[in-house]
C-alpha cells in the first residue's frame, strides 16, 4: 500500500473514532432499558462476580426474563474497571467495535478480493463508507450487542480468508474462536454465522478438502477452547428470546411461510433502506434510510457488476446479503435494523464495487484531466452533502424527537434522588422509574440486589427507604418523604421540589416533598 | 414521504407532500443555532423533490411492492423468470433493463390513464 492510500485509511480510522465517541454519553440522551440492565449486571459482575440475581459468573443473564447472552455484559464489566460505572463505560465496547470495524472491513475486503487488481481501492472504499455509515453510527453510539457481534463476524471471515489467500492455515484457529465469541454475543449471529460458514465452505470446498487434517484439528481445538461458550448455547433458557419473538408456530405452515417471505422481503424494501429506515426511535433517525441516498445508484451498479461477473468472492458477498436478514425474518416486527445489522458489510461492499466501477468507467470515457478531477470533486461533494443532512438531523432533531425512546430523564431523576437521599425518611417512586436505573445510578450495592430480587423486578415493592407506588394520592405515611410521580400526577401546592423534563421540554416526572405532619 | 403503499406514489403525492416536508425540516432545526443559510442548504425544494421522486421511482423496483402486488406465488414466479432471463436469455437483458427504467415513470406520472 502506498503512502497516499495509507494516509486515506488512517483518516477514515480517525473519522470512525471521532464520529462514534464524540459526546457518546450524552447523545443519544440516555441509557435505554436494555443498556441499563446490561450496565447494572456488568456493575454487579465487576463488584461481586455475580449477576443482579446473585448467580456466579453466569452464561445467560436472566435480566428481564429474556436471558441475555454474556459477551457484551462481561465486556462492559471490563470497561467499568477502566472508566468506572458510567454511561460511557456501557457504550464503550460497542463504540470501540464500530470504530475498529473500519480496519476489520478493510482487511476482509482486501483479502476476499485478493485476486482482483482493484483490491486496494475496494478495501479503502469499504473502510471509508463504513467510517461514516449512518447504520453503523446508529448502533455504535448505543450499547448494542449486535454491533460487537457484527465486527467479530467480519474479523472471523477475514481470518478465514487470511488462511485461504495467504496460505497461513493457523489463521483458522483465531477465526474459529472469533465466531464462537460472536455467537455468544448476539442472537442473530447464532443463525447467520453457521449458514454463511456453510456457504463459504461450499465455495472453497476444493481447497478445504486438501486441508481436511488441519480443519479437523482446528474444529476440535476451537470446540474445546470455546466449549464454555458453546455448551451454554444449547441450554433451555437459550431459546427463551427466540420463542418470545419468533413467528414460527403462530399459525399454520402456509401462513407462516407467507409471513416469513413478507418479513424477509421487508428488509430489501427501498423505502426502508434508503428513505425511512426502521421506525423504532432507537434504530434509526427515522427521517432517512438505513443507508444514504447516494448509495442507491452505487449499490445498483455494484449488484449488476457482481451478478455479471460470477466468481467465488462475488457469490460470497451476495450470499452474505441474502442470508443476513434471515434471523430478523423469523421474528416480528419487520423490518428490524438491529436484527438485520449483519447485512451492513454486504451493502457497503456493493456500494464500493459500484463506486470503483463508476470511477473506472469515467476514467476511460473522460480524457481531459480537469473533467476527471471535476467528477471526483462532484462525487465527494454529493457524499459530503448527504452526510451533512444526516449529521444535522442526528445532532438536533433526532435528539429532541426520541428522548422517550432512550429513557431520557431517568438518569437526572436518580441523581436528584441521590442528592436528597439523606433529607427524607422515605422515598416513594413511580413504577415508571425501573429498578435497574435506581440500582445503576445510585448505585445500589449488588449484595443488596442479590437479596432483593426474587426473579421479577416488577414485584419489587419496597426496600431500604424506597417504596414503589401506582398513584400518589394512595400514599399513606406519617414520615417525611420525597415523592417521584409521573408528570400527570401533580404536586400539592408549595411542595414541588423539581419538575424533570426530557430534552425537548416535555415533562416526565413531578418530584415533591411532604413532611411528617402531612 | 410517509409510508408509501402499492400504487400511491405518484407525481401528485410528491407535489402535495414536499411543502410539508420542507416546513417540517426547517422547523426541526429552527432552534438548533445553525445559521439560516445552512438550514436552507439542507432543507430546500431541490433536495426534497429530488429525494421524493427518487423514492417513488425506486419504490416501483422494490421487492416489497412486487410482493404486495403479485402476492407470494406471483412474486416467486416473477423472481424465477427474472433469474432465467438474466442468465439464459441474455439477449433479453437490454429490453428488460429498458422496461425496468420506464415502468416507474409510467406509474409516477400515471401515464396508464392516457
Amino acid at each position: 500500500m502506498n503512502i497516499k492510500k495509507s494516509i486515506l485509511l488512517l483518516l477514515f480510522v480517525v473519522l470512525s473514532f471521532f464520529l462514534r465517541f464524540w459526546h457518546i454519553a450524552q447523545m443519544p440522551p440516555g441509557l435505554y432499558l436494555d443498556e441499563a440492565s446490561i450496565a447494572y449486571n456488568a456493575y454487579s459482575i465487576w463488584q461481586t462476580g455475580k449477576d443482579e440475581f446473585g448467580q456466579s459468573w453466569p452464561y445467560w443473564f436472566e435480566a428481564f426474563g429474556e436471558y441475555k447472552l454474556p459477551v457484551y455484559i462481561y465486556a462492559v464489566s471490563i470497561s467499568m474497571v477502566v472508566f468506572g460505572p458510567t454511561d460511557f463505560a456501557v457504550r464503550f465496547p460497542s463504540a470501540l467495535a464500530g470504530s475498529l470495524g473500519t480496519l476489520a472491513i478493510y482487511w476482509l475486503v482486501w483479502l476476499s478480493f485478493y485476486k482482483d487488481k482493484r483490491r486496494e481501492w475496494l478495501a479503502i472504499g469499504a473502510a471509508g463508507f463504513w467510517s461514516f455509515s449512518s447504520w453503523s453510527l446508529q448502533f455504535s453510539r448505543g450499547g448494542f450487542e449486535a454491533n460487537l457481534a457484527m465486527t467479530l463476524i467480519i474479523v472471523g471471515f477475514a481470518g478465514l480468508y487470511a488462511a485461504l489467500r495467504l496460505r497461513r492455515t493457523w489463521w483458522l484457529y483465531p477465526a474459529g474462536l472469533t465466531f464462537v465469541v460472536a455467537i455468544a454475543t448476539y442472537n442473530s449471529a447464532r443463525l447467520f454465522v453457521p449458514l454463511l460458514l456453510l456457504v463459504w465452505a461450499w465455495l472453497y470446498r476444493q481447497r478445504l478438502f486438501k486441508w481436511k487434517g488441519i480443519i479437523l484439528r482446528s474444529v476440535i481445538l476451537v470446540g474445546l477452547l470455546g466449549s464454555p461458550l458453546l455448551i451454554g448455547q444449547f441450554s433451555e433458557v437459550g431459546l427463551v428470546r427466540a420463542r418470545e419473538t419468533s413467528i414460527l408456530g403462530e399459525q399454520g405452515m402456509v401462513s407462516t411461510a407467507q409471513r416469513f417471505l413478507t418479513n424477509y422481503i421487508d428488509h430489501f424494501d427501498t423505502t426502508y433502506l434508503f428513505f425511512h429506515g426502521d421506525q423504532y426511535g432507537r434504530h434509526s433517525i427515522r427521517k432517512q434510510g438505513m443507508l444514504y441516498y447516494f448509495q442507491l445508484p452505487l449499490i445498483l451498479i455494484g449488484l449488476v457488476q457482481a451478478l455479471k461477473n460470477r466468481n467465488r468472492t462475488n457469490t460470497f458477498w451476495i450470499a452474505w446479503l441474502l442470508l443476513s436478514p434471515l434471523p430478523a425474518a423469523l421474528t416480528s416486527p419487520t423490518p428490524h435494523a438491529l436484527r438485520s445489522l449483519n447485512s451492513l458489510p454486504a451493502w457497503l461492499v456493493f456500494t464500493t464495487l459500484g463506486s470503483v466501477a463508476l470511477f473506472l468507467w469515467v476514467n476511460t470515457r473522460l480524457k481531459a484531466r480537469i473533467l476527471r478531477y471535476g467528477f471526483r470533486g462532484l462525487f465527494v461533494l454529493l457524499i459530503a452533502y448527504n452526510f451533512a443532512i444526516y449529521l444535522a438531523d442526528y445532532s438536533y432533531r433526532y435528539r429532541l424527537a426520541t428522548g422517550l425512546d432512550w429513557n431520557d430523564g431517568l438518569r437526572e431523576t436518580v441523581q436528584l434522588i441521590k442528592a436528597n437521599y439523606e433529607n427524607y425518611d422515605q422515598i416513594y417512586l413511580t413504577n415508571q422509574l425501573p429498578f435497574v436505573y435506581l440500582a445503576f445510578y445510585l448505585p445500589i450495592d449488588p449484595q443488596l440486589s442479590h437479596q432483593l430480587l426474587s426473579h421479577n423486578q416488577n414485584q419489587l415493592i419496597s426496600f431500604d427507604k424506597f417504596h414503589y407506588f401506582d398513584y400518589a394520592w394512595e400514599i399513606e405515611s406519617q414520615q417525611s418523604r420525597l415523592i417521584v410521580a409521573p408528570w400527570w400526577q401533580t404536586a400539592p401546592e408549595d411542595s414541588l421540589v423539581a419538575e424533570i423534563k426530557i430534552e425537548n421540554g416535555d415533562p416526565l416526572f413531578n418530584v415533591w416533598e411532604q413532611d411528617a405532619s402531612n | 414521504m410517509q409510508a408509501i403503499k402499492a400504487f400511491e406514489c405518484t407525481h401528485l403525492a410528491v407535489k402535495n407532500d414536499v411543502p410539508h416536508q420542507i416546513w417540517e425540516g426547517i422547523s426541526s432545526l429552527s432552534e438548533s443555532g445553525l445559521p439560516i443559510w445552512v438550514i436552507r442548504l439542507i432543507n430546500n425544494k431541490v433536495r426534497y423533490y429530488g429525494v421524493s421522486y427518487a423514492q417513488c421511482y425506486v419504490h416501483y423496483w422494490s421487492p416489497k411492492f412486487w410482493l404486495h402486488w403479485l402476492q407470494p406465488l406471483g412474486f416467486l414466479v416473477l423472481l424465477v423468470s427474472l433469474v432465467f432471463i438474466w442468465y439464459r436469455l441474455k439477449w433479453l437483458r437490454k429490453p428488460l433493463l429498458i422496461l425496468a427504467a420506464v415502468f416507474p415513470l409510467i406509474m409516477i406520472f400515471e401515464l396508464y390513464r392516457l
